[in-house]
């Protein structure tokens, strides 16, 4: 079930869980900069496909430029 | 940009824009409120530095000592003499803002603080535009 959290807690979830990160920003904003071993699924691409590639027993953790 | 504003680390390609975190001086004198001005001002002094950041106990900017601020009995309290409101700059500013920054300021430091106001570290104006790759550094 999602949920939003902080900052703290995406570390905890990098380090103690193995947290796989995706960004849904555009190609080019994610090749400007993203954070450590972030994927990059852009958020129009993102469907059952694209995903597939997202581990099932390892927590996933989704940003963007802003929470909101 | 809450994650960047906090100065936690990214990957981003070789030739992006440089963020003022990459040029971040971490090492430099600090004071506290109560700290008598003298020594904070040798300590500025020996550390060839215009600006001193002073922190609370948790490490929150309450306040900058300029040395410029007149001259003050070296016993009299930091946070008597101190601006409680410097200029600071996130970590995620481009180094070409930043030095618009100091522009404005006719500074050549600035303090680069998290968004919940604990310091992160000192940005220098860069001696050269090498240094600022002031061509990719997003002017």
């Amino acid at each position: 079930m999602a949920q939003v959290i902080d900052r703290y807690q995406v570390q905890t979830l990098l380090k103690e869980q193995q947290g796989q990160l995706v960004e849904v920003l555009p190609a080019r904003q994610y090749h400007d900069v993203h954070l450590p071993g972030a994927l990059n699924i852009p958020l129009q691409d993102l469907d059952a496909e694209s995903a597939a590639i997202l581990q099932k027993d390892r927590p996933v953790i989704v940003y963007c430029y802003d929470y909101q | 940009m809450d994650w960047l504003a906090f100065g936690l680390p990214v990957e981003k390609k070789d030739h992006g824009v440089t963020m003022v975190i990459e040029r971040l001086q971490r090492e430099f004198p600090i004071a506290r409120p109560s700290e008598p001005v003298g020594g904070v001002r040798l300590r500025m002094e020996q550390a060839g530095l215009a600006i001193c950041p002073v922190l609370d106990h948790d490490g929150v900017l309450v306040g900058a000592l300029d040395h410029l601020n007149g001259k003050f009995d070296p016993a009299t309290p930091v946070e008597n003499v101190m601006d409680p409101g410097p200029a600071t700059v996130r970590p995620s500013v481009s180094v070409g803002n930043a030095v618009k920054q100091l522009d404005k300021l006719n500074a050549d430091e600035l303090l680069v603080t998290s968004s919940d106001g604990k310091l992160l570290g000192l940005f220098r104006r860069p001696k050269t535009s090498a240094e600022a790759r002031l061509p990719d550094s997003g002017v």
